[in-house]
């Protein structure tokens, strides 16, 4: 019997879809009164220096977070600068921009993808402490490194841009901090 | 009816693509990000298939695979007027939809066109699977984001 082919990345539970809004507060608002969906933690990031089709930018946007179940429902609003968001935006408006799946190996992961021409449009670090990022009960929250890349996967099969995310438990931090560009 | 004081959503069942070829996308992505393994149906909504206000019908072919809890369901549409058809023609291949499952589907719409949603779709199927189920479709906040599909099992 023949077995079926690797995939190119292996991926782990689906974590959560991004929703590109033009105004956060209001979406947040809106899933709360009608479906009961919340309550979403909105917060402002400072991303500097990140990579965005290969260059390093600074933009600045609102994030919201609320769970369904395990599953993450994030908002963005981008205040300032030019992201992939905000390229979404300007094409099609309000809508879902990407979905997220965690893998083990970042580094691995991008070098696969790379020679099947999949490559990321937007990556970056941060730390995240106490931060929504894997799980619904705060309790449970710890300092955490995030590395996010979205794949420029728009124009392949399901319209839609894939965000890989490895997240890796560290010393106890203090504060939400964007610190490196991955591909600097 | 029930228009229900203080809905809450169940946990999310469902995250749904509009797709121009269901069968390209999942194997797109199987052989990439490893998901699937996926199921693959036709269905044929008629009878009392109601869309944007109007009897209607229309056939689909449907991808599903589980990621743990959730499911990522990529319809196409073969003929005939569905949400994730327009969707398509509007703003290309995309996620377009939640799903959740409730145990009062007349409730829940109930509440919803008390909240001012407009009812998109709505009807009942029996899938080649044998599962038999209502939904309805209510519109999101924005025409972009995504529609809310509640499904009542029976």
């Amino acid at each position: 019997m023949s077995k079926a082919p690797l995939p190119l990345v292996k991926t782990g539970v689906l974590n959560h879809i991004g929703m590109v809004v033009k105004d956060i507060e209001a979406a947040a608002e809106f899933y709360a009164s009608t479906f009961g969906l919340g309550p979403f933690s909105i917060d402002t990031y400072t991303l500097e220096n990140v990579s965005y089709r290969g260059k390093p930018v600074n933009a600045k946007m609102k994030a919201a977070f609320a769970f369904s179940g395990n599953f993450m429902i994030e908002l963005v609003q981008v205040l300032e600068g030019e992201t992939p968001h905000t390229e979404f935006f300007n094409a099609k408006g309000d809508g879902v921009q990407h979905l997220a799946f965690p893998v083990d190996d970042m580094e691995t992961s991008l070098a696969r993808l790379a020679e099947r021409g999949i490559v990321p449009i937007f990556e970056y670090k941060f730390i995240a402490n106490n931060a929504p990022v894997t799980d619904p009960d705060p309790s449970k929250r710890r300092a955490q490194e995030v590395w996010e890349a979205y794949l420029d996967t728009e124009n392949l099969p399901g319209g839609t841009v894939v965000q890989l995310m490895q997240v890796t438990d560290i010393e106890e931090g203090s504060d939400v901090t964007f610190v490196a560009n991955p591909s600097s | 009816m029930t228009v229900l004081e203080a809905f809450r959503l169940p946990p999310l069942m469902q995250v749904g693509y509009g797709v121009r070829d269901a069968r390209a996308t999942a194997a797109f992505y199987t052989d990439t990000f490893g998901l699937g393994p996926f199921d693959f149906q036709e269905a044929q909504l008629d009878g009392d298939y109601v869309y944007e206000g109007a009897p209607s019908s229309c056939r689909l072919f449907i991808a599903t695979c589980q990621s743990a809890d959730v499911q990522l369901e990529f319809i196409e549409v073969l003929e005939g007027r569905h949400p994730c058809g327009t969707f398509v023609e509007r703003f290309g291949e995309g996620i377009n939809h939640l799903a959740f499952e409730v145990e009062d589907l007349d409730a829940v719409q109930a509440h919803l066109q008390a909240c001012k949603r407009s009812l998109v779709a709505r009807g009942s199927v029996t899938l080649e699977s044998q599962q038999s189920l209502r939904y309805a479709w209510f519109d999101g906040s924005a025409p972009g984001l995504p529609l809310f599909e509640f499904v009542e099992f029976r």
